[in-house]
């Protein structure tokens, strides 16, 4: 890579100054149009193109533009990301390598990149043509340059002309020529290397072309477009990485402190003002970092080691966020996931693996679950005595009980089953309670379903419950079915009960058929005496005391699972809402029959009150078990929390 | 043998596959999850057939006697937005196949802002300015921490902060209150939700031992 930098930019020198009248072959820049000699005019920018094409003939130079664009044409940064694992991984193994053994890797000699040999004819060699001398002086200061058979030069003219190939011009006058030579290889160590470049490494004119050159360079056609590429990324040439920084700042320093201006020749005196500015523009560095890089490609201009200073606010990592992305840089790269693994690493031992899958569903969860299920198994096996409750009925029940009985004989009771199977142990207690307290009092009924279950759920209640009443299906009571719409469906209730609810749940038949419609009393809501909403949702429940409650002031009385009760005791005695009495749960609804067993109605049929205190009895254990679990669990923070400040 | 007893095994066999997925996700759970959604679907399906479409379509094509044409022309409007609605497989952006959803979505919002107004907002908002009750004092408590706990919660939401972004000292104070009595509140709702899942857990293991014993 460092071969590549030298060559194109010594390509890039070479190509902008060779333009050549076709009349008397002057040498003319070639932004010329026409000869400073003789007026003639000069090829078009085209054929100057075509001219550095020709030039890139060089089979060697022409090898290198095509490696060049090859290998950074297609970069993008899945290539990158892959490429920078790649190396990565190679120089890992190369360090590990160098740590075994460090004496054999001093011993070996450094092999250059790229092949010195002679100079051949331009234009016409092969592709594994040798650069030229010069480049071969720069990137091997030890080997000697060998003459080409177009080298006409006797020794006395090339001393004249480039004096520096014979070395430094003090040293070249007082001692000999074998003196010469030693002095060469000694105190310069770059012999054929100008005096003001005798300072320079190859590495610092790489640096100074890459920080000045290459931001500098003029838009000009006759450098191919070599500038606006993007940072040369090898794939896969491990000797490319870059495993040491690289000091720029003390390259500058030996630049500057061997350069001599006077020596400069004039055909690169424009440069030199470039140079030095773009020396002064270069902001100071940071700190080079300690550890090897592999960020191949960047390094060798110089420029992109610098960090890119922008106007941003720095703040602290985030606790956490430095060990998250240190392991998500050691995390496994696809490559290694799709490593063939062993059949021994893929099944270590299947009882094993069944002792680690028992130990985590246990360990905390599954003890939990264990212990609770025992503890509500023994709980509704043994009985315990501490059983039934006799607490009196609290104030909600006993306003529900109260507003069923004041309902007049004569006016029915709309009964709406809007729960589903997933309330049902909750609400099948309440729905059984609820109507066999109105079939004990003889009203007249209907139920109505805004949830598709609903209907079910109402055919089995009343069923279990209208022999043990002598109630009769169309006679005393009716299942309307399922009224889906919400709002709307709720509010078209308003007007004809029976456009919004043509038939019957239970046989399919007009609603005109059965004695209970026939009367003519029942038309719309307004007709019902009660509403009593079996709701197991927030919405549904909310629905009616919005849209039918609150709009017809007909009483609404609520009997909700558990979970609803918080949402639906603000309703309760406010003036607007219209919700009169509201029971909850399996604790509600066993008050409730209780209240109906005191004043003497017979309300014990499928839902025994001693099944329910069963079921309480057991749901107070298991409240009271995760309660104990919860206080474990904080305290367990607590003495962790003590613990962790005590170390 | 008795159906209801058939029923009760059927009914037990599942139970103990739905229990199934405390140990994990496996094939009696899957199963069990499966009737369960195709059963519902299937009793969704017939129920709107027999009991929401079947009628509809009946009143327009075969009205039953004493109805009007005018009646039964009402009638054939939802039937005919419900046919439009059709159009959407065949083509998906077709704008008559959005008139039948347009007016549900727009009616029923309309009914759902009015009855929140007229059942909610309203009554609640009247509710909370309640006189104090200096002969009952349990009442007085309670009324004081009802107004008390309302205005803490409302002030939680509310965002006036000075210029240089603090807020006011009392306002934080009554905000940090406000948030202590959300947290309350869903707490007790969250303590709920638990007991009612204990029922069910309860109601189906005294329903399992039944089945044994």
């Amino acid at each position: 890579m460092n071969n590549y930098f030298i060559i194109h930019n010594s390509y890039f020198i070479i190509s902008i100054m060779d333009v050549t009248c076709l009349n008397c072959g002057t040498t003319n820049r070639n932004t010329s149009r026409f000869c400073a000699k003789c007026g003639e005019e000069l090829p078009r920018p085209q054929d100057n193109t075509q001219q550095s094409e020709d030039s890139l003939n060089l089979p060697w130079l022409q090898g290198v533009h095509e490696r060049a664009v090859k290998q950074t044409g297609g970069l993008n940064p899945n290539v990158l990301a892959e490429a920078e694992a790649r190396m990565a991984a190679q120089a890992q193994a190369k360090k590990q390598e160098t740590l075994q053994t460090p004496q054999a890797e001093d011993a070996a000699p450094e092999t250059p990149a790229s092949p010195a040999t002679p100079l051949q004819t331009r234009g016409t060699g092969a592709p594994d043509e040798p650069p030229p001398d010069w480049v071969v002086g720069i990137l091997e200061p030890g080997a000697k340059p060998q003459a080409s058979p177009e080298q006409s030069y006797e020794p006395e003219e090339l001393d004249h002309i480039m004096p520096w190939l014979s070395g430094p011009p003090e040293a070249g006058i007082e001692a000999p020529q074998g003196a010469q030579e030693t002095q060469h290889t000694e105190d310069n160590g770059k012999p054929g290397l100008p005096p003001w470049l005798s300072g320079m490494t190859v590495q610092e004119t790489l640096q100074s072309s890459g920080t000045g050159a290459e931001r500098d360079v003029p838009d000009d056609p006759a450098n191919l477009g070599m500038g606006e590429l993007q940072p040369f990324v090898p794939p896969d040439a491990p000797e490319q990485v870059v495993t040491e920084p690289i000091d720029i700042r003390q390259a500058s320093k030996r630049k500057r402190a061997g350069s001599t201006p006077e020596t400069v020749p004039d055909w690169l005196k424009p440069l030199a003002p470039r140079i030095g500015k773009d020396e002064q523009e270069v902001p100071p560095l940071p700190p080079l970092p300690t550890e090897p890089s592999t960020r191949f490609g960047l390094e060798p201009t110089g420029s992109l080691l610098a960090p890119i200073e922008r106007n941003v606010p720095i703040r602290p990592p985030r606790p956490g966020s430095v060990e998250t992305l240190a392991a998500l840089l050691h995390a496994p790269t696809g490559e290694v996931l799709q490593r063939p693994v062993s059949a021994l690493e893929q099944t270590p031992s299947q009882g094993a693996l069944r002792r680690v899958g028992l130990r985590g569903w246990l360990l905390p969860d599954g003890l939990i679950y264990l212990v609770i299920l025992a503890l509500l198994v023994a709980v509704l096996l043994i009985r315990p005595p501490f059983g039934e409750q006799n607490a009196p009925a609290a104030g909600d029940v006993i306003d529900f009980y109260n507003v069923i009985e004041l309902v007049p004989a004569d006016r029915p009771v709309l009964v709406v089953y809007d729960w589903d199977a997933t309330r049902s142990a909750e609400m099948s207690a309440l729905a059984d309670a609820v109507t066999r307290h109105l079939m004990a009092r003889h009203l007249h009924f209907m139920t109505v379903s805004t949830v598709p279950q609903g209907p079910g759920f109402a055919q089995a209640v009343t069923d279990a419950a209208k022999d043990d009443y002598g109630y009769q299906y169309g006679i005393n009571y009716l299942v309307l079915g399922y009224l889906p719409g919400n709002e709307a469906a709720l509010s078209s209730l308003f007007n004809d009960f029976s456009s919004a609810l043509p038939l019957d749940y239970v046989n399919g038949h007009r609603l005109q058929t059965y004695s209970l419609v026939q009367s003519g009393k029942l038309t719309s809501l307004r007709d019902f005496a009660l509403i009593i909403t079996l709701a197991s949702d927030e919405t549904t429940l909310r629905n009616w005391i919005e849209q039918v409650s609150a709009r017809t002031g007909t009483q609404v009385i609520a009997a909700v699972p558990q979970a609803l009760e918080p949402l639906a005791r603000p309703y309760k005695n406010v003036p607007g809402a219209g919700l009169k009495a509201v029971v909850s749960g399996q604790a509600g609804a066993l008050r409730y029959i209780q209240q109906m067993t005191q004043r003497g109605q017979d309300a014990t049929g499928h839902f025994k009150t001693s099944k329910l205190a069963d079921r309480l009895n057991a749901q107070s254990v298991a409240q009271i078990l995760v309660a104990l679990v919860i206080l474990a669990a904080f305290v367990n923070m607590g003495m962790r929390r003590i613990l962790r400040r005590e170390a | 043998m008795n159906e209801t007893f058939i029923g009760s095994i059927v009914a037990g066999l599942l139970t103990l596959m739905v229990f199934s997925y405390l140990i994990g996700a496996n094939p009696l759970w899957r199963i069990a999850q499966s009737l369960l959604v195709g059963v519902s679907v299937g009793y969704v399906t017939l129920l709107l057939l027999t009991q929401v479409i079947a009628p509809q379509v009946a009143k327009v094509v075969a009205p039953a006697t004493g109805v009007s044409n005018s009646q039964q022309l009402l009638a054939a409007v939802p039937l005919a937005l419900g046919l439009l609605l059709l159009l959407r497989i065949v083509f998906p952006g077709a704008w008559p196949s959005q008139l039948g959803l347009n007016v549900v979505v727009v009616v029923g919002s309309a009914l759902a802002l009015g009855g929140a107004l007229a059942g909610t907002i309203v009554p609640q908002t009247l509710d909370t300015m309640r006189p104090l009750h200096f002969d009952n004092p349990y009442t007085l408590v309670g009324d004081i921490v009802l107004v008390l706990g309302v205005i803490a919660a409302l002030s939680y939401f509310a965002f006036g902060m000075r210029p240089n972004g603090n807020r006011a000292a009392p306002l934080t104070a009554l905000s940090t209150t406000g948030r202590w009595v959300l947290v309350v509140t869903f707490g007790a709702i969250l303590g709920s939700l638990a007991t009612t899942f204990y029922a069910a857990l309860i109601e189906r293991l005294q329903f399992l031992i039944g089945l044994v014993i």
